[in-house]
């Protein structure tokens, strides 16, 4: 067992069984279902955090349904994979929410998906699947096939309300003005001020998890990849790594040094956009169309690098799927040097202001507490005092050998969120050059190892929203038994609702904005 | 930077949108163009069919010898495996990019083997 994990788990008040897993930094623990709110509370009070959590139909294999609560340990690049088994009759476990509240959705979600019910879950609603999905009808589990339409029922969804002199409810979406995506928001405010929002997601919820059951690694590959348009290396990245440290093959590292360039690409055209969207969200047009054009010039060499905008097709199960020309990399890099002084102009332009200032610095604030209690990752985290990178935190591909500066800014408003953004895109664009310069020679792929029958790991990666951590575990044919896909955006959305509390309406789209996160990832 | 100068900097930059129609801006992309058969290349081996995630490409006989060879732009996900995936370098990467149709055939385009191109 790992150090700092051994360290922690010979205190634990619950008694655990470790079980083996084939990825070197996790551990697989199981503990008898009535202890998790103890072992969770335990664990995340030894400074771990809620990395996913995944529910488990296992009847064909061994007659059971399990939960497992997966924790990051990010100083130390461990994980603790807590499971427990539930006897498929009972179908309940103690609710971990009240301790920790980070795991309210998870919880929620598999309820809907797989019909585990989380006893005593301070907000039981449905979350996932929408009134309309029929009860008793839970598509992750085996024996529902993806294909099958079942009936649907008319029924309200019960929306949090509250009462008191004054106070109207204002329904926005699931339909927006402007190419967004679909969400609910369904304000409760007095006046202008907003004193509470139910942010009701998961309208593009497609079932990709279900999709990819069965499928060979590498059919999983385009589906997954397919998750979100903006977090496409990530979510590629993630599920490629996560096969990998399954089937114990080694990626040859001139791949791992593409696949980190790549994502830094990534992250460049998210952030240089949405920080171009945070300037429309505060209606300074001269802010938003400078922003669409750098972003439209740094996807321009996306397509110019890999024959696609949003880096598609490029990462591959076991590498890449074609190697980059160093010619076709020395021109992204060449044409980085103006697109950056160019940037550099744009921020001056913007943080010179005044009106634009003025209206980011406040609204949107959210504390470090906060953020840490309901699991917020990447710029949401630390653009709230909140130290965490996954880059850091669990150095993957050649971020050990490059790493890179963490910016963090204290304020949690719109402004800290589009600082942090902000200097993170002069730290993307040095990570490229220094990529592109040491790029080691080589093969960018290698055969897949067998994935053993029935073993599970995770795969990460931090997007530009924070990280995306996939869950997978292999069948006995070699193909995907289940694939838990956990977004950054999921882990950030309950945080939007709490950010617009005590803000006035016309700031929402500012606040929003400033997350800048994905419906589609969320929702899978 | 100066209010005048905010003003101005609009004004002074070019324009950035490109003249479509009628002059395309058509980058290279390489290997993620849009699949175009080649007929007198291929060996009707059935590679591409295998291989083809969303099962885009079909093969259809017609008849004792004919056989056609049918792409669907409208499972197609340009991931370029079919590409890959020929031995005889029959498919290739196109540029073609206006591909909207009004009506849903118009998204497949088919190829007769051993023949011209009808599609």
């Amino acid at each position: 067992m790992l150090a700092q994990t051994r360290t922690i788990l010979d205190e634990c008040p619950a008694y655990l069984m470790v079980s083996p897993t084939p990825a070197p930094n996790e551990t697989l623990v199981e503990c008898h279902r009535n202890d998790l709110p103890t072992v969770a509370a335990y664990i995340v009070g030894r400074g771990a955090k809620l990395a996913t959590m995944v529910g488990l139909d296992l009847t064909p294999r061994s007659r059971n349904f399990a939960v497992e609560f997966v924790f990051s340990l990010p100083a130390y690049d461990e994980f603790v994979r807590v499971r427990a088994g539930i006897p498929s009759l009972e179908g309940e476990y103690p609710s971990v929410t009240r301790t920790l509240p980070a795991a309210q959705w998870y919880e929620r979600e598999v309820k809907d998906l797989l019909g585990i019910t989380p006893v005593d879950h301070p907000d039981p609603r449905r979350l996932v699947l929408h009134e309309r999905w029929p009860h008793g009808y839970h598509p992750l589990r085996k024996d529902v096939s993806p294909v099958d339409k079942p009936a649907m029922h008319d029924r309200r969804f019960d929306y949090f309300e509250v009462h008191g002199d004054g106070v109207y409810e204002l329904p926005v979406g699931p339909i927006h003005a402007g190419v967004i995506e679909p969400g609910h928001f369904r304000f409760s405010n007095i006046g202008e001020l907003i004193l509470h929002l139910d942010a009701r997601l998961f309208y593009t919820h497609r079932g990709v998890e279900k999709i990819v059951e069965g499928k060979t690694f590498d059919d999983a590959l385009y589906t997954v990849e397919r998750t979100c348009g903006v977090c496409t290396v990530s979510h590629a990245v993630s599920f490629a790594t996560a096969v990998e440290r399954l089937s114990g093959t080694r990626v040859p590292e001139r791949a791992t040094w593409l696949r980190t360039l790549l994502l830094e690409l990534e992250r460049l055209y998210n952030h240089v956009g949405d920080i171009g969207n945070i300037c429309a969200g505060a209606g300074f047009h001269l802010g938003s169309t400078q922003g669409a054009i750098l972003k439209e010039r740094l996807q321009r060499l996306n397509e110019e690098l890999t024959g696609h905008r949003f880096l598609m097709g490029v990462v591959g199960v076991g590498g890449l799927r074609y190697d980059l020309g160093s010619r076709a990399l020395h021109a992204v890099v060449d044409a980085h040097i103006t697109l950056r002084q160019d940037f550099e102009t744009y921020l001056d332009t913007i943080l010179g202001t005044d009106s634009f200032v003025t209206r980011i610095n406040g609204p949107g604030r959210l504390d470090a507490e906060t953020v840490l209690a309901f699991g917020g990752t990447g710029v949401t985290a630390r653009a709230s005092g909140v130290p965490s990178d996954y880059r850091l935190d669990h150095p993957h591909l050649a971020y050990s050998t490059v790493p890179p500066e963490q910016h963090v800014e204290q304020g949690g408003d719109v402004a800290a969120r589009l600082l942090v953004r902000a200097r993170e895109v002069f730290t993307s664009f040095g990570l490229v050059a220094t990529l592109a310069e040491g790029l080691p020679a080589g093969p960018t792929t290698t055969p897949l190892e067998a994935a053993p029958a029935g073993a599970s790991a995770l795969g990460y990666s931090e997007s530009p929203r924070g990280a995306n951590v996939h869950w997978l575990m292999a069948d006995d044919a070699n193909r995907v038994y289940r694939l838990r896909i956990r977004s950054a955006a999921y882990a950030n959305w309950p945080l939007v609702a709490r950010a617009v509390v005590e803000n006035v309406v016309p700031d929402f789209p500012l606040i929003n904005k400033s997350f800048e996160l994905c419906y589609a990832c969320c929702d899978r | 930077m100066n209010l005048l100068d905010l003003i101005l900097r609009p004004l002074r930059m070019r324009r950035v949108t490109t003249g479509y129609p009628p002059e395309a801006d058509i980058p290279d992309r390489g290997r993620r163009g849009t699949p175009v058969l080649s007929p007198a290349r291929c060996d009707d081996e059935g590679a591409c069919v295998d291989v083809c995630p969303t099962s885009a490409i079909q093969v259809i006989e017609r008849g004792e010898t004919k056989r056609t060879w049918k792409l669907d732009y409208g499972a197609c996900i340009f991931c370029g495996a079919c590409i890959e995936s020929c031995p005889n370098q029959a498919i290739t990467a196109s540029n073609a990019f206006e591909l909207a149709s009004p009506h849903r055939e118009g998204l497949v385009t088919s190829f007769e083997l051993g023949g011209t191109n009808n599609g």
